[in-house]
């Protein structure tokens, strides 16, 4: 009986452990099971998130494509308008010249023609219409010099400046005879980063201007030199002229300003195409001057 | 080339053509000028066709002096016409024009102009200008075109 009592308990023991068995099964079983779906929510949450970084890329895309669009139209509109510009400057330059050409040159015809029959008024009304076609012509030439440094490509490269300061003054060596001026350029002249046409533009100006803009019978001294700074070239074009109240410094730059109206010929354009040039060619201009101390420009250009 | 040199003066502005024969005489330019008015006139003076059959009424010119701003065939389409020519690549073509402009000067130069001159808008200074010209016609040996 001993041997059947034990094999009860044994059993029992057996049955109680297959329970627990069991019962641990159950467990792992929903422990698996919620780690399951958990990872099944984790992956469809990464699928989502994916799917959401996809639609985000593509909107992204779509964006970039419009923009691309609408950055291709307004270069498309810019050109043409550039176009239309280039096309008006073109105009001037072959059009309006050629009717300003036929005034000058046929009044200078009728005072030669017929200039003994004619009385001074008439002949003084024929000198002004001469002088009118020749001002409105040195305007043109001068506007079409502004719209091309606006334009133009501008290289740079290194230049030498002697050899521009050079060309600049055998160009005005006519003026300078004629004025009785005296220039001094004093070298060394080192080379700068400019673009060429540009730069004898820029200083032909501004020694002109020196060159114009002085007292009566006052013999103009105009003095041209390059100063070394850290990074830039300073090219200082100085003169005994009238010079520039504080006042209008500052608008002496702009497009058709006039201080000396009445007293110098001019368009007002000479120092706005100074302006234009030197800030293409990536450098920067300025002047000091006084009442009748005369003015000093200068430009700054980088060291070539 | 034989005889005289003719000079062929095309341009579409009567004003600059009268203020031109003005200059011409101020300048006592003595050589045989003929006029045309417009690009196809010049090719069609340049080929002979009618009413330019004549070659003694119209000799073939030593120089051309060209507009480039004209009607029907402007001077760029006469340059590029008078290059493609075998027999009119000796031709010594002129372009003066009252542009400046850079890009027409490059250009008239890559269609093988020979010179670019600028019209002055003063007479005096045209003068000049074609006194110059007239020294150098006559200083200059002219080869001869292989046109009939």
């Amino acid at each position: 009986m001993d041997e059947a009592a034990q094999l009860h308990e044994k059993m029992l023991a057996l049955n109680e452990a297959l329970l627990l068995g069991s019962l641990r099964q159950h467990e792992l079983t929903a422990a698996a099971d919620s780690a399951n779906a958990q990872l099944q929510a984790e992956v469809s949450e990464r699928k989502q998130a994916e799917e959401a970084l996809r639609r985000a890329q593509a909107q992204l895309s779509d964006r970039a494509g419009e923009l691309e669009e609408l950055v291709a139209e307004r270069t498309a509109e810019l050109t043409a308008t550039n176009q239309q510009l280039e096309a008006f400057v073109y105009s001037i330059a072959h059009d309006l010249r050629a009717p300003l050409r036929a005034m000058q040159g046929f009044s200078e015809m009728l005072v030669e023609e017929a200039g003994a029959t004619l009385n001074e008024a008439c002949k003084g009304y024929a000198d002004r219409i001469s002088k009118s076609a020749q001002f409105m012509d040195a305007l043109l030439i001068d506007l079409l010099a502004f719209s091309r440094i606006s334009q133009e490509r501008v290289e740079l490269t290194p230049v030498n400046l002697e050899t521009v300061v050079e060309s600049v003054l055998s160009r005005l060596q006519k003026d300078i005879q004629e004025k009785n001026a005296r220039v001094e350029s004093s070298g060394p002249w080192p080379v700068v980063l400019a673009h060429e046409p540009t730069l004898t533009q820029v200083l032909f100006n501004l020694t002109s201007n020196a060159l114009k803009f002085v007292g009566p019978d006052v013999p103009p001294r105009v003095r041209l030199r390059a100063e070394e700074q850290a990074e830039f070239i300073r090219i200082g074009v100085e003169d005994n002229g009238v010079g520039i109240a504080p006042d209008y410094q500052d608008q002496i730059f702009r497009l058709f300003t006039r201080l000396n109206g009445g007293k110098y010929p001019g368009t007002g354009i000479g120092l706005a195409i100074v302006q234009k040039g030197v800030e293409r060619m990536g450098g920067r201009v300025g002047m000091e001057s006084a009442p009748r101390q005369g003015s000093r420009f200068w430009i700054e250009l980088r060291k070539a | 080339m034989n005889g005289r040199p003719t000079i062929l003066l095309v341009d579409d502005s009567e004003n600059d053509l009268l203020l031109l024969r003005t200059a011409f005489e101020k300048a006592e330019f003595n050589i045989p000028l003929q006029e045309v008015h417009n690009g196809a006139e010049a090719i069609a003076y340049l080929k002979g066709d009618d009413p330019y059959s004549d070659r003694n009424k119209f000799p073939l010119p030593a120089v051309m002096l060209l507009d480039l701003n004209m009607p029907m065939k402007n001077g760029f389409e006469v340059l590029t016409w008078v290059r493609a020519q075998t027999g009119l690549k000796r031709l010594s073509i002129i372009v003066l024009t009252a542009s400046m402009r850079t890009e027409d000067i490059e250009r008239a130069f890559d269609l093988g102009v020979n010179s670019f001159l600028v019209k002055p808008s003063s007479l005096d200074a045209l003068a000049a200008m074609l006194r110059c010209l007239r020294d150098w016609i006559q200083i200059n040996h002219f080869p001869s075109l292989n046109v009939r």
